[in-house]
């Protein structure tokens, strides 16, 4: 790529990092680049430190890059903080008042900041003389813009989309924007590009959040019920974004326990539901996907992942919860756990959770993860909605004597057919104890090992709906083996890693259970090694290759800070375990 | 008076002999008989505990879930489908200990639902601990020293809350009972029912000669049950006499008409249109 430049915009939570972010990305979106942004910001409203890092490029990225070049510091701490992540070539902008008596411009910077890299710009200053502070952001978001070698022309064009119908705010922040872009035009910055012309956007900007409550309206989802946790919030605030046009309630609970519980009754009542929760939330609920188990209503829960346990890191990024999601809730019973690893597979998985959900009538699970839900992406695929709904249900008209419906009767496939309540002259009984076919309470021996068997028997058809791992250079002597959010930084490390001349290629899992066991063995058997990458402290996924194949992992890479990989770290990691091989 | 038998089942009923919940399943028959509701148009939800198993001795629909959690499930399901008629049926323990939550939501929500508690102020399916309701000094095998704590009011609780239906049955009352049972399901909002229970094995002091003693009942003609602080002078009744009746009733609006997703009818009967999906996906 000739294009790979990456910009973080640094300062405290409320002084609008978010907004330089999306302007700057909608800049370049609309140019026709690509380009990935991540959110770092601490469990607080206002102060401490965040951050928003944007990677453009005129090829598709995927995942943070390690080094940053031009650094946008709305405060001194900023500088500080990422000094060591600043790339050779590296810029940094500070906002500090400029004393035009000063000789050295660098006088004006804070001692901590005097680097030679460090340029004090006056944002605020700038943008109070254009009409006021809150400007501060397009000042900043100008300069870094004019900095890239952006025509001034793409700022202007979504100023404007911005601020359409505010003349008078739309007249400042020109004004403010233009003394940004003016401000560093001396400056030569190495990582500035040449802009295409006339570009055109490549594809959709759209979060890990947004790419889910696409995904779950495209599945004809009509209920969702949550409670308030990091970092699940954002899929429901994006649903809820269409309940004035779309047949979609989003309904916030008293606690998770109730979420859960909800969406089982509005299943059982014949619509499709979902909850999204991160671990602690889904430990509330636990019991409730046990009800969801012994009842075979189909449900879907978003489990987004952060670093726990309790309450644990809540704004940071993590995959600890695998084994945990596969086995929760007392006893056996079949379920389905997926980890999408783009945003257009979050929103396939979506629509194929709900499915297959229905098509069993068990609880589908999916992990995702902070990093995932919280960066924006950038998808060249349209998103399809499908254009049918199977439900699987079953009505008056199917049964020969609706009088005689059992709602768990007896099959081969486990799968007994599902009528709905009030709908017919079917009666629908349902019940958490262990019951006989008709769905009455029972407690003799032959009813328990009919039923388990029964929901057991469900795991054969289900473990055939299950991919196996998406393979990238799959021949390759030594593999890396990753799942959910990790899929793009794996491939861009592996990329790195070959053209170092290694014989490496990778494998990810989407499909985590029931775990697709024959064809994780024929992906894994042609290597030599293979060495798992995940965001936990013991290799889950490595240990469960382990449990369902028999393979062992030659070792495992693991990282559990709560930040994002980056293709870098997992490149460096991969080569200390490649000279041990050797 | 109506044929309550098309309610029955074959399904062998696991209740004591004597037990305070015959009466309340015999008022739900007949509040459905006389109001004409089919078994399959019903829908029961219950919990945990012996007031939970109420919906298996009932020909109908039923979902029996977890303990406490029958008012989310119960909610779920309207929300869903709100042309659905949904009677709960809870315990004590059930719905004012390990529901609580659930109970002050529904409460705030206003959903239209008709909730029976089946309040006999003991744990009867675990044997014999002390309730919510328990009152202070109540022995257990549990509590040897008799409850340290007070017993909670739950009607006073529903009406400080702001719930428009409130009312206390009686389970030997079967005829008001069932009176009480239409009225809720004919309430368009949230309709709490607590039903004084005896509980023939565990509970040797609320016995039916304790409530034979002090149960009268609200006239219909004199005690209007529109006045929220006269409502809430009667739900503090207990020593001597006990009211059953309907204690308050307030003009309301359901919770499912509040809401913009379900003015163009239940989400279920609503279709899915993949082209208006698309378009405002694609909107974004």
């Amino acid at each position: 790529m000739s294009i790979d430049v990456t910009v973080t915009i640094g300062g405290e939570a409320g002084q609008g990092i978010q907004t330089v972010g999306d302007i700057i990305a909608r800049v370049c979106h609309k140019a026709g680049l690509y380009l990935l942004a991540i959110n770092d910001f601490e469990s607080r409203i206002r102060g401490g430190h965040s951050f928003l890092q944007i990677r453009i490029s005129d090829q598709p990225v995927l995942a943070p890059h390690h080094k940053i070049d031009l650094l946008i510091a709305l405060n001194a701490e900023t500088c500080v903080r990422h000094k060591k992540e600043m790339a050779e070539n590296g810029l940094v902008l500070l906002d500090v008042e400029n004393d035009a008596e000063k000789d050295d411009s660098k006088e004006n910077l804070p001692e901590e900041a005097r680097e030679k890299n460090v340029l004090p710009i006056a944002f605020s200053q700038m943008a109070k003389d254009a009409g006021g502070k809150i400007m501060t952001n397009t000042v900043a978001a100008g300069a870094c813009l004019a900095l890239l070698g952006a025509p001034f022309s793409a700022f202007e064009h979504i100023l404007k989309t911005t601020f359409a119908e505010k003349e008078k705010i739309l007249r400042n922040n020109m004004i403010a924007g233009r003394s940004g872009f003016d401000a560093v035009k001396n400056t030569a910055f190495a990582k500035a590009f040449d802009w295409p012309s006339h570009g055109s956007a490549k594809g959709k900007l759209l979060s890990g959040s947004q790419a889910l409550a696409f995904g779950a309206l495209a599945a004809d989802c009509r209920l969702a019920a949550f409670y308030p946790m990091s970092p699940a919030t954002g899929i429901m605030i994006h649903l809820a974004e269409f309940m004035d046009q779309l047949p979609v309630l989003v309904e916030q609970t008293e606690d998770e326990i109730s979420a859960v519980n909800m969406i089982i009754g509005a299943s059982y009542a014949g619509v499709r539901a979902l909850t999204a929760t991160s671990g602690g939330g889904f430990s509330l609920m636990t019991e409730g996907l046990g009800l969801a188990g012994i009842t075979e209503t189909p449900v879907v829960i978003i489990n987004s992942q952060r670093p726990g346990p309790a309450t644990g890191l809540p704004t940071r990024t993590g995959q600890g919860d695998l084994l945990f999601v596969i086995h929760a809730s007392q006893d056996e019973f079949p379920r389905f756990v997926f980890a999408p690893g783009s945003v257009n597979q979050a929103y396939d998985t979506m629509i194929r959770a709900f499915h297959l959900s229905e098509k069993y009538q068990v609880p589908a699970i999916i992990l995702t993860d902070q990093y995932f839900n919280d960066s924006l992406q950038m998808t060249t695929r349209e998103m399809e909605v499908p254009t049918e709904i199977v439900r699987f249900i079953t009505t008056d008209a199917d049964m020969s004597s609706p009088s005689e419906y059992k709602r768990f009767a007896v099959t081969a496939s486990g799968i007994s057919p599902r009528a709905l309540p009030c709908k017919g002259r079917a009666l629908v009984c349902v019940t958490a104890n262990e019951h006989d076919e008709a769905g009455h309470m029972s407690e003799t021996i032959a009813d328990r090992n009919i039923m388990v068997e029964k929901r057991q028997a469900k795991i054969q058809g289900m473990t055939e709906e299950m991919k196996g791992p998406d393979r990238y250079h799959g021949e390759s002597d030594v593999l890396v083996v990753g799942w959910g959010s990790s899929a793009g930084a794996v491939r861009e490390a592996v990329d790195q890693l070959r053209s170092e001349n290694f014989n490496i290629g990778a494998l990810h899992f989407s499909d985590l259970w029931p775990f697709p066991r024959k064809k994780a063995q024929d992906a894994l058997s042609g290597c030599k090694h293979f060495i798992t990458v995940e965001q936990n402290a013991s290799s889950q996924l490595g240990r469960l290759i382990r449990q369902q194949t028999g393979l062992s992992f030659y070792s495992a890479i693991l990282k559990y800070d709560g930040r994002p990989f980056t293709p870098n770290w997992i490149a460096e990691h991969t080569k200390s375990v490649l000279e041990e091989i050797r | 008076m109506k044929d309550t038998t098309q309610y029955d089942n074959d399904y062998e009923n696991k209740w004591c002999p004597g037990c305070g919940n015959f009466g309340i399943l015999n008022a739900i028959k007949k509040s459905l008989a006389d109001m004409e509701i089919a078994p399959e148009k019903i829908l029961m939800v219950s919990g945990i505990g012996q007031a939970a198993k109420t919906p298996h001795f009932l020909h109908c629909n039923f979902f029996h879930g977890l303990h406490g959690r029958a008012l989310p499930v119960a909610t779920g399901a309207k929300l869903a489908d709100h042309d659905l008629t949904i009677l709960v049926n809870m315990g004590d323990g059930d719905c004012y200990g390990e529901g609580g939550n659930h109970l002050l939501a529904a409460l705030r929500r206003n959903i239209n639902l008709t909730l029976l508690v089946h309040n006999n102020m003991v744990y009867g399916l675990t044997k014999g601990q002390a309730s919510p309701t328990s009152r202070h000094g109540f022995v257990t095998k549990a509590q040897p020293q008799g409850v340290a704590g007070q017993a909670s009011n739950p009607l006073t609780l529903a009406l400080s809350q702001g719930a428009g239906f409130v009312a206390r049955g009686y389970c030997k009352e079967i005829e008001h009972l069932s009176q009480l049972i239409r009225a809720g399901i004919s309430y368009p909002g949230f309709s709490l029912i607590d039903i004084l229970q005896v509980c023939v094995s565990f509970n040797k002091e609320n016995t039916y000669t304790f409530y034979k003693d002090r149960v009268y009942t609200l006239d219909k003609e004199e005690y209007k049950a529109d006045d929220l602080h006269q409502a809430l002078d009667l739900t503090m009744e207990w020593e001597d006499k006990i009211p059953i009746g309907i204690i308050y009733r307030k003009d309301t609006r359901s919770y499912t008409d509040e809401l913009a997703p379900l003015q163009s009818g239940p989400l279920i009967k609503q279709t899915y249109d993949p082209k208006k999906i698309q378009k405002a996906i694609s909107a974004v």
